[in-house]
């Protein structure tokens, strides 16, 4: 919402200084988003009056000017249309400013030109630039600019929140700046001066909806001369927004400003009948309305009608046949009380917002109606003449019934912690024109502009705002625990993301909506959920799984040149269910690898990362949370390579799956490189942690440490030979590691040779050899008979 | 024959490395008697030849004397570098780079979180989720959001379908905290929101919230200035000052948007703050009755108040981030510098 200062302080009289009204403004809820200073650049503009012009040969524009300033005459090229003798013009001697420039002395069309006949444009007056501006006659020349017009103003930007529509207006603000303390409120003069013959006998109106319309008033002007705006009024209007159009049509949007409510203006003499009729539309009843646009109305629109055919679509825009235009003489004037869910659907129906429906969707004042066609016709009879018929006619079926809100101070000291007084909330109220009174506890009724005030706590508000949310009393609460404990699962993300941060990781946040076109290649949108009604197609799934939100990641990176990446990320993915009515929301951990294992050193070559680069990542992390030991079991899993492909297993519990990236999957998402990928269940990994440590005996005696090693054929897993070698050692053997892998040279094909490294160890005491060679012995009998291992010394 | 020709190679590698390590002319020195002289091991072996078979003769042969040359090749150049005036500290050099391992990092905005949850956790706060598809009733209604509140619309809200969406804020959680446990109440609910915005540099389709919540008989207005001004200067230093404008949300009332003063410009005015010295963080009041009814609270016992965060602005202001795509992208070229 736009106010004018310069209005408002002839509304209300303050002495405070701009930069003060923006502040209480703002802190008080009307924030002001923007300040413009308007005429700031103007200096040295006068009236003159042109006396004399002339062609200028070989030009069919241009014409030489003499004007007189009140001193002295000047010649002046001008290049506009309707420049003529003896008008009286706005003019810009040499020196003086307009925006953007400093008139020089100039040659144009081979004449000299000792200043400029200026338009409202270029004074940005209005938006007229096709024509200079013509002053009314009894101006004289050498009348400054400030003496015309007072076109030095300064322009509010404010943000008004949807709760306060009294506040679109200069009279609501003025009401603000009222309680705030910047002085009294006087309403605009409405004094009319009337004919004796009656509006009522000149007009009829009839409302068949009174839920849609509780209040519907009418005036009559006769004889009115429809021309362009006095410059006072079209620079008003064009300051706070809006164009100017015709006097008439710039009165009612200056009253909107002015007063907050909406008016329209009807070419009385189009009227079929004399009569409105206001009626819901037909359900695809056509009107054009005066943007030249055929609108199809449904039934729950409210129209506007001449009892024959529709004249206006009520509280959004009027028609085109009525519009008021060079031609019209007589006038109805339209000043209505529109229910605002009636206003909001229709305006929503037709995507059509206006600047009175964004008013009456709001809430307009039905008890302005009223005053504001008043208010108007009187501009209308001083500006456009005519003759206002005697009376206004009201309609008002369902009249506004103010709510008594019963108002305990204790109650809003002990909701903002303040300690006010009860004549001090009633000063407030009393402000904002809220009639209160306080008798036993505070008594207010709410006045007919403030919808939005219903309940005690409403007051409560009002009251806090104007005393300043600054003044409420700051209060330093002690910490307290209430409830404030670390969960497990927060305890345990925490030492993930440390954990895997420091072993390298880099966390990355990914958006949850993924690209459709990825999950339908990956086979899996039948299987996810996806938004309804999505910004695009590469953001209309929830992620079913981290990997669709990871390889994105990934491609980019390595478009970058970003090619060693080790990235995790903790989030959630979400899985379709026809038994749960909320889509089950899963947090996981992702970690994918790509590219080299460690950055580049001179003494050694970088490795890639690979299937057990993850695997090794994952144990290390199991072992690091104290997890249990990590078992993998082959299934295929949709984005892995056949054989790289896993469950991951604690116990019998599936945490969830690891493998190497597939290439069909890889080449789906656009990437050369190999990527290992990982997700597991965080809430499954969580439970399987234990809640506490128990620290461990250290072991009293040395272990003695021997190596075996084995051909095997080729499809023997090494664990299963670690696993018998535990198993066969009868305890003694506590810890087993697989220190080689060998094909080649000297082992049969289809073989490998695999070389264990064996703790052999009691507790209570020291083994003997002859111990050691024992069990040794039976470990490498139970290999041989096993898994026809052959013993490699 | 493998097992002499592999011998050979450790010999070779323990001997290129003792001369590489001598320190001084006389270790090497004696080093090079050890390997190369009469009766070093090169000696030893080349006298062992004649036990192998004669097939294989030549071929050792031949690998050990080229060894040979090499360690003598190297013990020249190792005695050219020791007799020269460069001492081993000349030629030792420091200034080759570390053997490295990648330097993990935590996401900014993952970091902006933890802060933030400690910084309320000090002040007794503990963190509460729900899931980010919920219920229109969640979402809107129990918020006392109007029926046709624009919030609701297609145009601003994801649907996954009617009635469920994915949630525009975290206040959802507020809610079902509120169902599911009775007053005192203190939370703050962390999380992904979804707004149907395009991208650009200030918007993003999914962004990160932070909302709080306080319920109990007595928290005032002047509690939730408290809590916020506490907040802003544990985040971001004592100077940080704090304003709170009126403002309007359906479920509270009072309701204020708060500014913390511009960390950039300290106050005095810059290009990020638009010259006000002001920044616009969000929003925050003293919750409605009506949603205290919603969730079956009563208000004439009880009284809160709540306030959101845009952690995404936050981590943007705390790192200057112009750009809160950054945030979301994960270009790690970003995500290094934190
Ligand atoms: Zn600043």
């Amino acid at each position: 919402m736009k106010i004018s200062v310069n209005l408002l302080r002839k509304i209300i009289d303050f002495d405070w200084p701009v930069d003060k009204v923006v502040e209480r403004l703002t802190m008080s809820g009307s924030e002001v988003e923007a300040i413009e200073n308007k005429g700031s650049d103007i200096e040295g503009i006068l009236a003159a009056k042109v006396i004399e012009v002339s062609k200028i040969e070989g030009s069919d524009k241009l014409t030489c000017c003499t004007v007189f300033d009140g001193k002295e005459k000047i010649d002046v090229v001008c290049g506009a249309p309707n420049v003529a003798k003896d008008q009286v013009v706005l003019f810009a001697p040499v020196g003086s400013k307009i925006p953007g420039m400093t008139l020089k002395k100039a040659k144009i069309g081979g004449k000299e030109s000792f200043g400029m006949i200026l338009s409202e444009a270029e004074l940005q007056l209005s938006d007229n630039a096709d024509e200079i501006a013509v002053l009314d006659d009894s101006i004289k020349p050498g009348k400054s600019l400030e003496g015309i017009v007072e076109y030095k103003d300064t322009i509010l930007e404010l943000e008004i929140t949807p709760n306060r529509p009294d506040c679109l207006s200069h009279i609501g603000i003025a009401r603000e700046v009222q309680a705030l303390g910047g002085g009294k409120l006087r309403m605009p003069d409405i004094n009319l001066n009337e004919i004796d013959k009656p509006a009522s006998e000149a007009v009829k109106i009839v409302i068949d909806d009174p839920d849609g319309c509780p209040r519907y008033t009418g005036r009559v002007t006769r004889n009115v001369k429809i021309a362009p705006s006095p410059l006072w009024l079209k620079m008003m209007v064009y300051y706070l927004g809006m164009r100017p159009i015709n006097n008439v049509v710039d009165i009612t949007n200056y009253v909107m400003l002015e007063l907050g409510h909406p008016l329209h203006a009807f070419d009385f003499d189009l009227f079929k009948k004399p009569q409105v009729l206001v009626r819901n539309a037909f359900e695809g009843e056509k009107f054009i309305t005066l943007d030249e646009v055929e609108r199809t109305l449904n039934s729950n629109h409210l129209l506007i009608t001449d009892s024959v055919s529709g004249v206006a679509i009520a509280g959004i825009m009027g028609g085109e046949h009525s519009e008021v235009s060079e031609k019209t003489s007589h006038i109805l004037l339209e000043s209505a009380y529109f229910d605002p869910v009636t206003i909001r659907r229709g305006s929503k129906a037709l995507g059509l917002a206006t600047e009175s429906s964004r008013r009456f969707e709001r809430g307009a004042d039905p008890d302005m109606a009223p005053v504001a066609n008043d208010r108007a016709c009187k501009l209308i009879s001083e500006i456009a003449g005519g003759e206002i018929l005697k009376g206004i006619v009201d309609t008002y079926p369902k009249p506004f019934m103010p709510v008594e809100i019963d108002l305990k101070p204790e109650n809003v000291n002990h909701l903002l912690g303040t300690d006010l007084s009860p004549d001090t909330m009633c000063d407030i109220l009393n402000g904002l024109n809220i009639n209160t009174e306080n008798r036993n506890g505070l008594k207010a009724v709410q006045p007919s502009f403030r919808p939005d005030l219903v309940r005690e706590v409403d007051l409560s508000e009002e009251i806090a705002r104007i005393y300043g949310f600054d003044n409420i009393p700051t209060v330093f609460r002690p910490g307290g625990t209430l409830g404030a404990e670390e969960t497990k699962m927060e305890r345990i993300t925490g030492q993930v993301r440390s954990y895997l941060t420091g072993a390298g990781g880099t966390e990355i946040f990914s958006l949850t909506l993924v690209d459709s076109l990825l999950t339908k290649r990956l086979g899996l949108l039948e299987s996810s959920v996806t938004v309804m009604n999505p910004l695009s197609e590469e953001m209309a799934v929830v992620r079913p799984g981290m990997l669709l939100s990871m390889l994105p990641v990934i491609r980019r990176n390595i478009n970058f040149k970003e090619k060693d990446l080790f990235l995790y990320e903790i989030g959630d993915i979400y899985l379709l269910s026809d038994k749960e009515e909320l889509p089950p929301q899963q947090n996981c951990l992702a970690i994918a690898l790509t590219g080299n294992e460690s950055p580049v050193f001179w003494g050694s070559a970088q490795r890639k990362s690979d299937f057990h680069t993850i695997k090794g990542l994952l144990e290390n992390l199991a072992d690091y949370l104290k997890l249990g030991k990590i078992n993998l079991r082959p299934e295929d899993y949709f984005a892995f390579e056949k054989s790289r492909s896993f469950e991951v297993y604690i116990g019998d519990i599936n945490i969830g799956y690891l493998g190497s990236v597939s290439d069909g999957c890889l080449s789906t998402a656009d990437i050369k490189d190999k990527v290992h990928f990982v997700e597991i269940d965080m809430c499954k990994m969580v439970d399987l942690i234990p809640e506490s440590i128990t620290a461990k005996e250290l072991d009293r005696f040395p272990s003695a440490d021997r190596d075996i090693a084995v051909v095997i054929d080729e499809n023997i897993k090494a664990e299963d030979i670690r696993t018998e070698i535990i198993d066969s050692s009868k305890g003694l053997a506590t810890d087993v590691l697989i220190f080689d892998l060998y094909r080649g040279k000297n082992i049969p094909d289809n073989k490998k040779s695999l070389a264990f490294g064996i703790k052999y160890r009691l507790p209570d005491r020291t083994l003997t050899d002859d111990e050691v060679d024992d069990v040794h012995g039976r470990i490498a009998e139970a290999l041989k008979s096993k898994f026809g291992a052959e013993l490699r010394s | 024959m493998s097992e002499i020709l592999a011998f050979l190679k450790t010999i070779e590698d323990e001997a290129k490395t003792a001369i590489e390590n001598a320190s001084d002319k006389a270790v090497l020195d004696s080093v090079i008697y050890s390997y190369l002289g009469r009766k070093g091991k090169l000696a030893e072996i080349s006298r062992g030849l004649g036990k192998l078979d004669p097939q294989s003769r030549p071929q050792v042969g031949a690998r050990l004397n080229e060894l040979k040359k090499r360690l003598t090749d190297l013990a020249e150049k190792k005695t050219g570098i020791l007799t020269s005036t460069l001492t081993s500290a000349d030629t030792f050099d420091y200034t080759l780079p570390g053997k490295r391992a990648f330097v993990g990092r935590r996401h900014p905005l993952m970091q902006t979180v933890d802060r933030i949850v400690n910084i309320f956790r000090g002040m007794g706060f503990s963190v509460a989720t729900g899931p980010d598809i919920d219920t229109e009733f969640n979402n809107f209604d129990a918020l006392n959001t109007p029926e046709d509140h624009p919030a609701r619309d297609l145009s601003d809200t994801f649907y996954i379908r009617k009635g469920i969406l994915l949630r525009p804020h975290t206040s959802t959680v507020q809610i079902r905290t509120m169902q599911a446990q009775k007053p005192p109440v203190r939370i703050i609910s962390p999380g992904r929101c979804y707004r149907s915005d395009t991208p650009d540099a200030s918007h993003s389709p999914v962004f990160y919230q932070c909302e709080g919540l306080f319920v109990d008989e007595h928290v005032t207005f002047g509690d939730l200035k408290g809590v916020i001004i506490q907040f802003a200067k544990d985040m971001f230093g004592p100077r940080i000052k704090v304003r709170f404008r009126p403002h309007f949300f359906p479920f509270t009332e009072p309701s204020a948007e708060y500014d913390f003063s511009c960390m950039i410009c300290g106050g005095n005015g810059c290009r990020v703050c638009k010259n006000s010295g002001w920044l616009e963080i969000s929003g925050a009041g003293m919750v409605d009755p009506e949603v205290f009814r919603a969730v079956g609270y009563d208000p004439d016992r009880v009284t809160g108040f709540a306030f959101g965060m845009g952690v995404d602005r936050i981590t943007m202001l705390r790192y200057r981030i112009g750009d809160i795509r950054l945030l979301y992208e994960n270009d790690v070229r970003f995500l290094r510098q934190f």
